[in-house]
């Protein structure tokens, strides 16, 4: 208890050292990579959040990363807002559809609720298409090229030790003990009294809310989105991958299985480039045989508390 | 004490001549033999994957070949090919990859309109320009990039020589039908447009689904506006099923152009003699007299052990005019090959010549159409380059065979 | 622009065709999750290899295709189901049964992601087809594809056996039993692990059997399978997870939803209505069209 304690913050603040000096060494492929690095490590944080915690098991993430591309493009292109403005604007936006959906879809449990979430990520992404007077449809959006990537790193930094700061705090708070409950045992804790859709709902606003954010500022960086490569499945699956790979319901487990596969995935592809999608498909395949727990749980020698056992609770219908 | 000196002085004397001699003498020859980079992303995954392999044929028949030549101002060529699994995002993210950390000297553009489109707010950030022989779509030049310069005929002139057939044909009305990606959507607003100008009446249009599985539906629709040409913005797949349905329901209009699945082999492999007086755009077709064409064409066939499809041949035609702008430039740096690209009109393996706007994008190339007749392509317009006599109104399905 | 009764008709039967594939495919996602609680998301990468034994069976050894679906490649994948269950996710089972169903989901995207890069290193990605029957029946003003007539019997007698199966066989019942409670199951003395072998094994070979009707339909390439693992999930949802007859309907359903959208409103809404059909249903009865109550 007490020697678990202070290793994560220390690690982290060394870790924001050196992210904040990052910039000066880096080039501008390394700036590059870390952008990406850290819009990984936030969206699979925010959905660490909600799934982790909760239980909801959500697969259509990319929605909300989608809706706050989205949002933002469309505020950058058609009324020249500030980017940094936009980006909270796509927040916002993804937060108001998560409350849209999300009152209606936590009503379900385990597989229906992850294959509505895929389902919402789906339908997201057709009103896009044929929104065409807003969105422009297949074609995409174009945004004015960037010179200076520097702002955006800062930023994804920033939101990524905002999302894990929460994360964090709610982890150790009385927040998150009703999250956990209403994992372990939702009939339960609702029949103690615990106004469980408040819970959920805060949670399911705050995930999106970050995952919208960094969506808003990766579409400014990418200076072109289109609906296929922003609602793309794969980026949902990629979070829960992630998540598991670290250890889902850990305060660092995203950030660690968000960093291995980005960092991995670099090295795998450059490596073999005709292979490397197959060789992270036996990667995967791997990580769940032999590391079901994640790799925070497979080092956390408190196999009792620390042991996040989200998946326990997923599906359990009762 | 004397000896040790004269033999220190004497070794200091050797390692001084030495570095001398290996500065002026063997480093320009090793730096000369240094090959030129040429960096680019491919499609040699994803949806693209079958085109992109034509592409990356192409690049690398012309870097082998230029290679036997001697080179490009005196030096080898070497491409740097990443996968970009035909997705805009990672094809940014290589190139950002490819100028800063590879730091390549010259670069080529990955396969189609919408991985350009993201590719190039890359090479625009960093100044460095980028020929695209895979990409045609005019909102890649609206943006005011300075450094994307096109090889293919843009996607206006597809079909002018489809229309100018229309107009000789008398036809007066035209169904629409694409898919909802960029390109298809680009190439639905050129052919309206086209068709505006023509004065030939747009009786329907409608977007589908990529991932559509059943045609069936929209054919009653298209056949009940009694179009007299029907233009599809397809890929392989769409493209046999239309036709595969159209069949069933004995639907055939007087016209039929179908974009990129017909400019494939497959595209007859798949039906057979059903794909008979279905018209294509062609950029290339291993027929037509361009210089060095019949040359390109057998290399091509002994390299790879197929035949040559217009994308490989473009994406050599590509290789060509950077070839020429290197030149014009005499020097690799950016500025002066941007400013070589705007002067140059080389000849290259397509028809037509290589000219580019002020935006950068190509209007003197030229697209030709083909037709499939017989199980075999056909050049049917224009007439200097056509390999034979276009087959107008198509007939229909029962007076076939 | 007008609807005639002829363009309605023709759509439907059009939809219908098309339904009937999509029910095949989803029939073997559904059997696997009701009675193993695995959410193949590799199913689509399973069609694709249907497809493509078809193909090879009939462009190599000139294997009648319609003879190469139940002789090539639903035994092929029948076997590969059971090797992989048997050597692959067994495994997952020392996982707690409750971690199992969000690790399989994720272990079979791992699958799918392998199968489809080693398909495309493989076998390219050029396109491929079977050309065997193109030509079509016109009755009454409306036309029936004959190669679709062929391939909607054989979905429908496809379907029907293993309803009947499951019905009145005793290994048939027996996994409907598991299905319903593997504790109780287990506890009147079913060998649920050897079932396991045989039901993955079956989900694979009806996963082929669906791509071999796509084979002989449509174009085969590595990626094909793609929309439908997303479509099959569509359908399990809307028809009730777990439910046989709820796939077969949801499947049907699905397909003439596509049809009649692309007639009345567009063909853009097409991919649309899967989505909004499967939130409709997931609002209104979660458990699907024939899902039961509870678990």
């Amino acid at each position: 208890m007490t020697s678990k304690n202070w290793v994560a913050p220390a690690s982290i603040a060394l870790l924001t050292v050196f992210m904040l000096l990052f910039p000066s060494v880096a080039s501008g492929y390394g700036l590059s990579l870390c952008i990406t690095l850290l819009l990984y490590i936030t969206m699979a944080e925010s959905w660490n959040l909600l799934s982790g915690y909760t239980g909801y098991v959500s697969f259509g993430h990319v929605g909300f990363f989608g809706a706050g591309s989205y949002a933002t493009a469309i505020l950058i292109s058609r009324f020249g807002v500030n980017w940094l403005a936009a980006s909270f604007f796509g927040a916002t936006v993804a937060m108001l559809v998560a409350l849209l959906i999300g009152w209606p879809a936590l009503r379900l449990r385990g597989p229906y609720f992850a294959i509505v979430m895929l389902g919402f990520a789906g339908v997201l992404k057709n009103i896009v298409i044929l929104w065409k007077d807003v969105t422009q449809g297949g074609m995409g959006i174009s945004l004015p090229p960037i010179l200076d990537i520097k702002p955006i790193y800062y930023f994804m930094l920033a939101s990524a030790l905002g999302i894990i700061s929460l994360t964090y705090v709610i982890s150790r708070s009385k927040f998150g003990l009703r999250l956990i409950s209403i994992r372990e045992d939702e009939d339960a804790a609702s029949a103690m009294g615990i106004n469980v859709t408040f819970y959920k709902i805060v949670t399911f606003l705050l995930s999106a809310f970050f995952t919208g954010l960094v969506g808003g500022a990766f579409a400014w960086y990418s200076s072109y989105i289109e609906p296929g490569s922003t609602f793309d499945i794969k980026v949902s699956i990629e979070l829960i991958i992630m998540s598991l790979l670290g250890g889902a319901g850990t305060v660092l487990g995203p950030l660690i299985g968000a960093t291995i596969i980005i960092l991995g995935g670099e090295y795998f592809w450059t490596q073999f480039p005709l292979m490397h999608q197959a060789i992270l498909g036996v990667l995967i395949v791997v990580v769940v045989l032999f590391l079901p727990e994640g790799i925070v749980g497979f080092f956390s020698k408190d196999k009792g508390a620390e042991k996040r056992n989200l998946l326990v609770w997923m599906f359990k219908t009762k | 004490m004397t000896g040790k000196r004269f033999s220190f002085k004497h070794t200091i004397l050797i390692a001084f001549l030495s570095v001398v001699f290996l500065i002026g003498v063997i480093a320009p020859i090793t730096f000369a033999a240094e090959p030129i980079k040429i960096g680019a992303s491919m499609s040699l995954t994803g949806k693209y994957a079958r085109t992109g392999v034509y592409t990356k044929d192409g690049y690398e028949l012309w870097a082998e070949q230029i290679n036997n030549q001697g080179g490009l101002l005196g030096r080898n060529v070497e491409f740097v090919i990443y996968d970009d699994q035909s997705d805009p995002k990672t094809a940014a993210k290589l190139y950002e990859k490819l100028i800063t950390s590879d730091k390549v000297d010259l670069l080529m553009g990955p396969y189609s309109s919408g991985v350009t489109f993201a590719a190039s707010t890359i090479t625009e950030k960093y100044k460095i320009p980028m020929i695209t022989a895979g990409a045609t779509s005019e909102e890649i030049w609206q943006r005011g990039y300075k450094y994307v310069f096109g090889t293919g005929p843009h996607n206006e002139l597809y079909y002018i020589g489809a229309f100018d057939l229309a107009k000789q044909m008398d036809f007066k009305t035209i169904a629409i039908i694409n898919a909802d990606d960029l390109f298809p959507l680009s190439l639905a607003k050129a052919v309206e447009k086209l068709s505006k100008e023509n004065g030939i009446e747009v009786v329907m249009q409608e977007d589908f689904p990529k991932g559509n599985q059943d045609f069936t539906a929209l054919i009653t629709k298209i056949k009940a506006s009694n179009p007299d040409i029907l233009f599809g913005g397809t890929y392989l797949p769409d493209s046999v099923l239309l036709m595969r349905q159209m069949k069933e329901q004995d639907f055939c209009p007087k016209m039929i152009v179908l974009s990129v699945g017909p400019s494939l082999p497959d595209f007859q492999e798949a039906l057979g003699a059903d794909a008979s007086y279905v018209m294509v755009e062609s950029f290339w077709e291993p027929a037509i007299d361009t210089p060095g064409n019949k040359e390109f064409t057998e290399a091509y066939k002994k390299k790879f052990g197929y035949e040559p499809e217009y994308h490989g041949a473009w994406a050599y035609s590509g290789c060509q005019v950077l070839e020429a702008a290197v030149k014009e430039a005499g020097s690799l740096e950016p500025e002066k090959v941007r400013e070589a690209l705007t002067k140059v009109h080389p000849t290259t393996l397509l028809p037509g010549e290589f000219k580019v706007d002020d935006t950068g994008m190509q209007v003197g190339q030229i697209s030709m159409i083909a037709q499939w007749l017989d199980g075999k392509r056909e050049v049917v317009w224009p007439e200097k380059y056509a390999t034979k006599k276009f087959v107008l109104p198509v007939p229909p399905w029962s007076d076939r065979k | 622009m007008g609807v005639t009764p002829s363009m309605f008709i023709q759509s439907v039967v059009g939809g219908v065709f098309t339904g009937s594939v999509y029910a095949l495919v989803a029939l073997g996602l559904t059997i696997m999750f009701g009675v193993m609680r695995v959410l193949n998301l590799a199913h689509g990468a399973f069609v694709m290899l249907g497809a493509y034994l078809v193909f090879w069976a009939y462009t190599l050894f000139h294997i009648n295709p319609l003879l190469a679906i139940v002789l090539v490649s639903m035994p092929v994948l029948f076997l590969l189901g059971m090797i992989i269950q048997r050597y692959l996710i067994s495994r997952l089972f020392n996982i707690p049964p409750e971690d199992f169903e969000l690790m399989s989901a994720i272990f079979c995207f791992g699958l799918s992601s392998l199968i489809i890069n080693l398909a495309i290193y493989f076998w390219t990605a050029d396109f491929r087809s079977v050309r065997y029957i193109t030509d079509a029946l016109t009755i009454g003003g409306i036309s029936f594809s004959k190669i679709r007539i062929v391939c909607f019997l054989i979905a429908i007698l496809i379907t029907g056996l293993v309803a009947f199966f499951l019905k009145k066989a005793n290994l048939g019942m027996a996994i409907r039993a598991t299905s319903q409670n593997r504790d109780s199951a287990e506890i009147c003395g079913i060998p649920t692990r050897k079932l396991f072998l045989f039901v993955f094994g079956l989900g694979c070979a009806l996963a082929a059997a669906g791509g071999s009707l796509l084979a002989i339909q449509y174009t085969i390439y590595p990626q094909m399978g793609d929309d439908y693992t997303t479509k099959s999930f569509c359908i399990i949802i809307l028809g009730g997870m777990g439910s046989y007859l709820g796939a077969f309907a949801g499947g049907i359903i699905l397909g003439l939803a596509e049809a009649l959208s692309t007639l009345f409103i567009g063909a853009k809404f097409s991919e649309a209505v899967a989505f909004l059909a499967l939130i409709l249903i997931l609002l209104i009865k979660p458990t699907g069209l024939f899902g039961e109550k509870s678990q």
